[in-house]
């Protein structure tokens, strides 16, 4: 069943950056999306996590047409429904880590947040940073956090641009077990790449290509 | 709620130079409206104490007689044939050169006037009816400043100047200056009025005290007085101020130092607010990529609204506590620095609180309309 549904999308931004791409997620698979720098990586990321609109194009998510949803109908959504996982990682430095992890919560109804975000820094290895600011943790530790803040909300689908990207080969392979143990547990990741060695065999992998989507495997 | 200023206070404890620079406006504001919410009560109260204290029976003649032609006999004879008078109180007030470089003013009035002037004895004796000589009473003021010029006065020293001889008898202290005669700070020498005309000769009273014997007839006595002074001497001019018509000149003032501390506070206002919005645009500007990630997490315009007046809030009101509290410190030394009771006025408080949440209201708005047009998707690039 398709959780996200893109039809004939286009985005330009003083030039064409996406043209009539086609694109259909279903539910629970791990999607890996590459391509050169400057392809459009990112802006079909901030589409699909409802963070800005398409120039034209259909876009169903969890079958709702985007294009007769109110403002704050899409941010109940993309709370709803996205947990996003940034490159620079995005934490805020006056808040500590356990208060960034704890942000997602603000915006909607959540009982049992502070008992799962307790859970998310155990199983990311973080506990112990809880009341620490950004600034002083590393970036792998950074990075962690920002997955726990991305699961906090447990939504359907989880948007990473580049998890990896400012990571060494040991944080890279810790950020995308623990990207793997997630999807394991019926999410939806959508992972924004260049790098393809992230890419496994069971993972479906688009590449853009011509400002279009062309599945690989 | 709870959380939002709890992240408002951390927020603040990270950026608390900015903050404390910003908020200094409606510091200033707060500390305007307060300071000048208790000065004005403290002057009010002290005012009309002074008034009660004389009893509301008081008659105030200000006499303005440029040809000097009043003299004391004639005022007795006013009174005498004026109904109601209970008693009355000719003052005089005037210089004498002690030589070349002292001046001493010089009150005359009637020798029963401790209780008008609100005097004791602390040295020597005070003035008597059946005194003949040229006595002279100091005030303890006096005494000092005559002291600082060299000149040693106790009780009967003698001041002899071109006037003549004046032997000092007392030094009274407590000294206050009565209504509409301005309080010299070098302090005043009291003499008989007798005494006075014959050492200033051309020296008529410029005040009467008129104590009438009840409040219903101070209108008529006003007018019978008024009347026989200038059918004898048409050249002089009298203003009458009966107690009621100074407590009505009291609030009248009072009412007009509000009027300019509210344009003050309404300046400061208008300033602290736009230091607070300042603020804030600088803030949310530093901030943008924070915004866009508490936007991309689900937050509504509606959120961050909230979130930006809370903030705002929390400084105005820490603002403005500061402001009252100095407010409070500088009303309760100039009650200090000027002798009287100091006041407290509660209502200035719930004010202040008020004030300073409109103020944060007011200061949030424009901000939280540019939320709206930050560039979410660009701030969550990966640069």
């Amino acid at each position: 069943m398709s959780i996200i549904k893109l039809h004939n999308i286009t985005k330009t931004h003083d030039e064409v950056i996406l043209q009539d791409l086609n694109l259909e997620i279903s539910d629970g698979e791990f999607v890996i999306i590459t391509g050169p720098s400057g392809c459009g990586k990112s802006s079909l990321l901030q589409i699909l996590g409802l963070i800005e609109p398409a120039t034209s194009g259909q876009y169903i998510i969890d079958h709702e047409d985007i294009k007769d949803l109110s403002p704050n109908r899409i941010a109940v959504l993309r709370h709803a429904l996205f947990g996003f996982i940034f490159q620079r990682y995005h934490l805020i430095e006056h808040l500590t880590i356990l208060d960034n992890i704890l942000l997602p919560l603000q915006y909607g109804e959540h009982h049992d947040g502070p008992e799962r975000a307790q859970e998310y820094m155990q199983s990311l290895g973080i506990d112990h940073l809880k009341n620490r600011h950004p600034s002083q943790l590393s970036y792998g530790q950074q990075q962690r956090a920002s997955i726990a803040r991305a699961m906090i909300t447990q939504p359907k689908i989880i948007l990473a641009d580049e998890p990896t990207g400012s990571l060494d080969p040991e944080n890279s392979i810790l950020v995308m077990e623990e990207l793997r143990k997630i999807h394991n547990q019926g999410q939806t990741v959508i992972l924004i790449t260049h790098n393809l060695e992230l890419i496994q065999k069971t993972d479906i992998h688009y590449k853009i290509e011509n400002k279009q989507m062309v599945r690989v495997s | 709620m709870i959380h939002l200023v709890k992240e408002a206070l951390k927020q603040y404890r990270y950026r608390w130079k900015m903050a404390m620079f910003s908020s200094l406006g409606v510091i200033v504001a707060t500390l305007a409206l307060v300071a000048s919410g208790h000065i004005t009560n403290i002057t009010k109260m002290h005012m009309l104490s002074e008034f009660s204290q004389q009893g509301t029976n008081l008659l105030t003649l200000m006499i303005s007689d440029p040809e000097n032609r009043l003299s004391i006999e004639d005022i007795s004879r006013v009174m005498a044939d004026t109904p109601h008078v209970s008693s009355f109180h000719p003052l005089c007030q005037t210089q004498i050169s002690y030589d070349e470089n002292i001046q001493i003013s010089i009150l005359g009035t009637s020798v029963n006037y401790p209780d008008l002037l609100r005097t004791q004895v602390i040295e020597g004796r005070d003035l008597h009816p059946n005194d003949i000589k040229p006595y002279l009473v100091l005030s303890k003021e006096l005494q000092q400043s005559l002291k600082q010029e060299g000149l040693l006065l106790s009780t009967q020293s003698q001041l002899l100047g071109d006037f003549g001889v004046l032997e000092v008898i007392g030094v009274v202290d407590g000294y206050r200056a009565p209504n509409m005669i301005s309080q010299n700070s070098n302090g005043i020498g009291i003499t008989s009025l007798e005494t006075l005309a014959s050492l200033v000769p051309n020296a008529s009273p410029n005040m009467i005290y008129v104590a009438v014997d009840s409040p219903e007839a101070i209108d008529q006595v006003t007018h019978l007085i008024t009347g026989k002074i200038k059918y004898l001497h048409p050249s002089i001019s009298i203003n009458a101020f009966p107690i009621s018509a100074l407590l009505s000149m009291t609030n009248t003032m009072s009412d007009g130092l509000n009027v300019i501390a509210y344009a003050v506070v309404a300046i400061c206002s208008l300033l602290g607010g736009i230091g607070i919005m300042n603020m804030t645009i600088a803030n949310i500007t530093e901030r943008k990529s924070e915004m866009a990630l508490r936007i991309a997490f689900g937050a509504k315009q509606s959120h961050i609204r909230r979130m930006l007046i809370i903030e705002t809030c929390i400084l105005c009101l820490a603002s403005g506590f500061m402001g009252a509290l100095l407010g409070l410190i500088i009303s309760y030394y100039f009650a200090q620095f000027n002798g009287w009771d100091f006041v407290f006025t509660p209502s200035t408080l719930p004010g202040s609180i008020i004030f300073s949440l409109l103020v944060a209201t007011f200061a949030a708005q424009y901000p939280a309309y540019l939320i709206q047009k930050i560039p979410v998707a660009y701030l969550l690039k990966g640069e």
